[in-house]
């Protein structure tokens, strides 16, 4: 098959046909909802309502707070396990194996695990049980139905996603320039933050952005691990369409979420291809 | 000071089956540019990264100054390295990388700024210090590469072959310029290449590497005069090798009852050797000078190469001589299939084993 602009077309044409269906229609939909009075007509008072009241703008805080817990502490414990395991695992099964081990995961439903960590976490769960037995605490702690709850089940998550990003890009690090780096005078500590730290940025940040998003959105694990007392936009918004039968603020709300997200984003990676000077 | 500035002590590097280094030793001595020559496998990079510090020996010891560099990292060595794909780091403009080496030796930046600026000046490369690698053409790039190291002052400089990556006509031009600043700075100079010319126009001793050891050490001139093995004949510059058989009593003659040469082999035992004369010196036809030997050949094939004829011709046995007498009218008389005597001065040829 020959490359031509026609033959490209082509091709691109399920893709498109696809997004344009199952994405960008549902998404036009939405945002002609938001725009919506319950009775029908034009009106801009969904998105008064969402952007005035204490207790939405609340939610959405919390939400993003979540989120850049989740996304720090993804990047702490991901990066020294992709790190660990390109330059430190000489046998290409065995990082073949971490891989593996890292993806099964997402196999199971988030349901499952989410109520994996209740069992972890509650007051008769293995942690309090532990912590009990050896005698470092009296009564079981609250470690459930809390921020904390949330941000450790949606890093558990989303962690994977963290590594596995970060992992592809120190795989393309040239070796030699590490090499380099040590000839010159550095030693292994100032090699790493001077020459193989920058040019894992770009897997971080890819890492980091899909890391916020899908917290952002995550409506399951804070569900679950909320147990009511704590409240992010995503469950806000799915209320609107089970509860208060509102739609149109439902809509509102998502636009909202997703515009707030975009402009955090697009700040993040303005700031950071400023200040470091690497393409990202 | 040590008069030589490195001494490899009798060096062995084994991966698993794999012998990289046999026993080597060397002595570098102080100031000189030497080459490790061989093909790939032969052992000079492994060579080369074990002085750098990136090999650990399996056994044997590096010494730099008198001081014994096992268990040596390679930031704490006196030595800096040109490498092969230079190795630039992509996120730093070419001044950036230059001054790496300074900054991690904790000098003022002052200090940092005028040895980097000299550094580039030696290499030529100031009006482009602001660029970054990508934004350099293979030889700026070099030039950098170069330069980074360089400014460390190191005791040795290695280069692993960092004219592989250039053109012919950036190449030649880079082996005039290394030898340059070679005198400029009188560095010890260490270069690690499988180009027999690149080693012979650029170092004053050359060691001629083989699976591990090294071959033959000795001046370009001397290796490529007194080669001592078949094996160092046959990589540096053109060579005849005609098979010899050593009789019962110790004649040496063209294999294949081929007709007795006047030599006599040092070795004495009966085998196989061969009896190298190099092309330059093989004459075609004239006055066989009395201290020269001759052979009856008949010629198979010419071809003008511009400076000179070469001329293949067969002996008796079978074997092919390869003649490139410069020009003379002999030469270009000469019809293939005409038979004519081929001779050289008795010590232009030797015997050599393996």
């Amino acid at each position: 098959m020959r490359f031509t602009s026609v033959n490209a077309a082509a091709l691109l044409l399920g893709p498109i046909a696809f997004f344009l269906l199952f994405f960008f229609a549902p998404f036009a939909l939405l945002i002609g909802e938001s725009f919506t009075r319950p009775d029908g007509g034009m009106t801009l008072a969904n998105y008064i309502t969402v952007l005035s009241d204490g207790y939405y703008w609340k939610a959405l805080l919390n939400t993003l707070l979540i989120s850049f817990w989740v996304t720090v502490v993804c990047f702490v414990l991901g990066y020294p396990l992709a790190y660990f395991t390109v330059f430190h695992v000489p046998s290409v099964w065995v990082r073949r194996g971490i891989y593996v081990l890292l993806v099964t995961p997402l196999f199971t439903s988030n349901i499952v695990r989410a109520f994996g960590w209740i069992i972890i976490l509650g007051r008769r769960g293995i942690v309090n049980t532990s912590l009990i037995a050896i005698g470092l605490i009296e009564s079981p702690l609250d470690l459930l139905y809390s921020k904390t709850s949330i941000v450790i089940g949606l890093s558990y998550i989303l962690l994977p996603v963290m590594a596995l990003s970060v992992c592809s890009v120190l795989q393309t690090v040239d070796r030699s320039l590490i090499e380099a780096a040590r000839d010159l005078g550095a030693r292994p500590s100032r090699a790493f933050l001077a020459v193989t730290f920058p040019l894992s940025l770009p897997g971080v940040v890819a890492g980091s952005i899909i890391v916020f998003a899908l917290s952002v959105s995550a409506y399951v694990i804070p569900s679950i691990l909320s147990g009511g007392r704590e409240m992010v936009t995503p469950i806000l918004i799915f209320q609107q369409y089970t509860a208060t039968f509102r739609p149109d603020i439902g809509a509102a709300l998502s636009v909202v979420l997703l515009a707030v997200t975009l402009l955090l984003i697009g700040a993040y990676l303005f700031f950071l291809e400023r200040r470091l000077r690497v393409a990202v | 000071m040590t008069p030589d500035v490195v001494v490899v002590d009798r060096l062995v590097k084994r991966y698993g089956a794999v012998t990289a280094l046999a026993d080597v030793s060397l002595n570098i001595r102080r100031g000189e540019f030497i080459a490790l020559l061989g093909p790939s496998g032969c052992g000079k990079t492994t060579l080369l990264r074990a002085i750098a510090g990136f090999v650990e020996p399996t056994s044997g010891d590096i010494r730099i100054n008198g001081r014994t560099m096992n268990g040596v990292p390679p930031n704490q060595r006196p030595v800096n390295t040109v490498f092969q794909q230079y190795a630039l780091f992509p996120h730093m403009t070419a001044i950036e990388n230059v001054a790496f080496g300074p900054r991690r030796q904790g000098l003022a930046a002052g200090d940092v700024e005028s040895r980097v600026k000299a550094a580039l000046a030696v290499v030529g490369l100031e009006a482009l210090a602001a660029r970054y690698p990508r934004e350099l053409s293979g030889g700026q790039q070099q030039r950098v590469a170069l330069a980074r190291a360089i400014v460390n002052q190191p005791e040795v400089l290695l280069l692993d072959e960092p004219l592989g990556a250039l053109d012919l006509k950036l190449r030649k031009r880079m082996q005039l310029e290394l030898k340059r600043l070679h005198q400029q700075l009188g560095m010890t100079f260490l270069f690690v290449t499988h180009d027999q010319e690149e080693a012979l126009a650029m170092a004053d001793r050359i060691a001629v590497m083989r699976e591990g050891s090294i071959v033959q050490l000795g001046s370009g001139e001397e290796i490529y005069r007194n080669p001592a093995t078949r094996y160092v004949a046959d990589f540096i510059g053109e060579a005849n090798l005609l098979a010899c058989s050593i009789g019962a009593d110790g004649t040496v003659s063209v294999a294949a009852d081929g007709p007795a040469l006047p030599y006599e082999s040092k070795t004495g035992s009966s085998g196989e050797v061969s009896l190298m004369v190099r092309p330059e010196d093989v004459l075609v036809g004239g006055a066989v000078g009395a201290d020269e030997v001759a052979l009856p050949a008949t010629l198979k094939d010419k071809v003008f190469v511009g400076s000179t004829w070469r001329l293949f011709l067969a002996v008796a046995g079978g074997q092919e001589i390869a003649a490139e007498p410069g020009y003379s009218v002999e030469a270009e008389r000469l019809a293939v299939g005409e038979t004519i005597t081929v001779h050289w001065r008795r010590d232009a040829a030797r015997l050599l084993a393996d």
